[in-house]
């Protein structure tokens, strides 16, 4: 079922993409694996966002560490998965679910912290979950 | 492009807008995104990592200020 999403996903994100001007055009698989990186770090914004006020609010400064951790995990893998994609190859297409993995992993700290303290996951982060699940098991094989 | 052909594009259309139909009922955050990208709110070229991840983290000011 979550390949269909994916698929669907991606059909969509290139569809939408041809409603963009012609300057921005991009080849889907480029266009999809921005896209993909950028929902990957939205999920890790809200998900910080939410540990902050959770943390401010129950004077949590152990939590609010381990999020700011994960947080510092995820920023510089996005970013250079970012400047892989603004560098595109074939390699990158075939190496984006392993350039994303610190990423991926620590979406994965913040949803055990977040269990840890009872609190739930914004939807943002339980979607880019399962996103980044696949992209893990395409790094993997 | 023969008659054939047009048949399988029309039948891939009406997959994809099935598909996608459930998609954006079940998952609400990817129609915001959807919908926000066909409007051109989004512009998945013209923004960066960087906007989105500032390089402090809302949780890091949030330890300083508990003084963690």
């Amino acid at each position: 079922m979550f390949k269909k999403i994916l698929v669907a996903g991606t059909l969509a994100l290139s569809l939408g993409a041809g409603c963009l001007p012609a300057k921005n055009a991009e080849t889907p698989d480029r266009a999809t694996a921005r896209a993909t990186i950028l929902t990957v770090a939205k999920a890790v914004s809200i998900a910080d966002q939410a540990c902050a006020t959770y943390a401010t609010a129950n004077h949590d400064a152990a939590t609010a560490k381990k999020c700011a951790d994960a947080y510092d995990l995820a920023r510089p893998s996005l970013v250079g998965a970012e400047a892989a994609v603004d560098g595109w190859s074939d390699a990158t297409a075939g190496n984006l679910a392993c350039l994303s993995a610190d990423a991926i992993s620590a979406l994965e700290q913040f949803a055990g912290i977040f269990l840890g303290a009872q609190l739930a996951l914004p939807t943002t982060v339980v979607d880019a979950l399962h996103l980044a699940d696949t992209l893990h098991q395409l790094c993997v094989n | 492009m023969d008659d054939q052909q047009e048949q399988t594009v029309f039948d891939g259309i009406g997959i994809a807008i099935s598909v996608l139909s459930v998609l954006i009922k079940a998952y609400p955050q990817f129609a915001d995104w959807i919908r926000d990208l066909i409007d051109g709110k989004i512009d998945p070229i013209s923004v960066r990592v960087a906007d989105i991840l500032p390089e402090e983290s809302a949780s890091r000011k949030a330890q300083h200020d508990l003084g963690g």
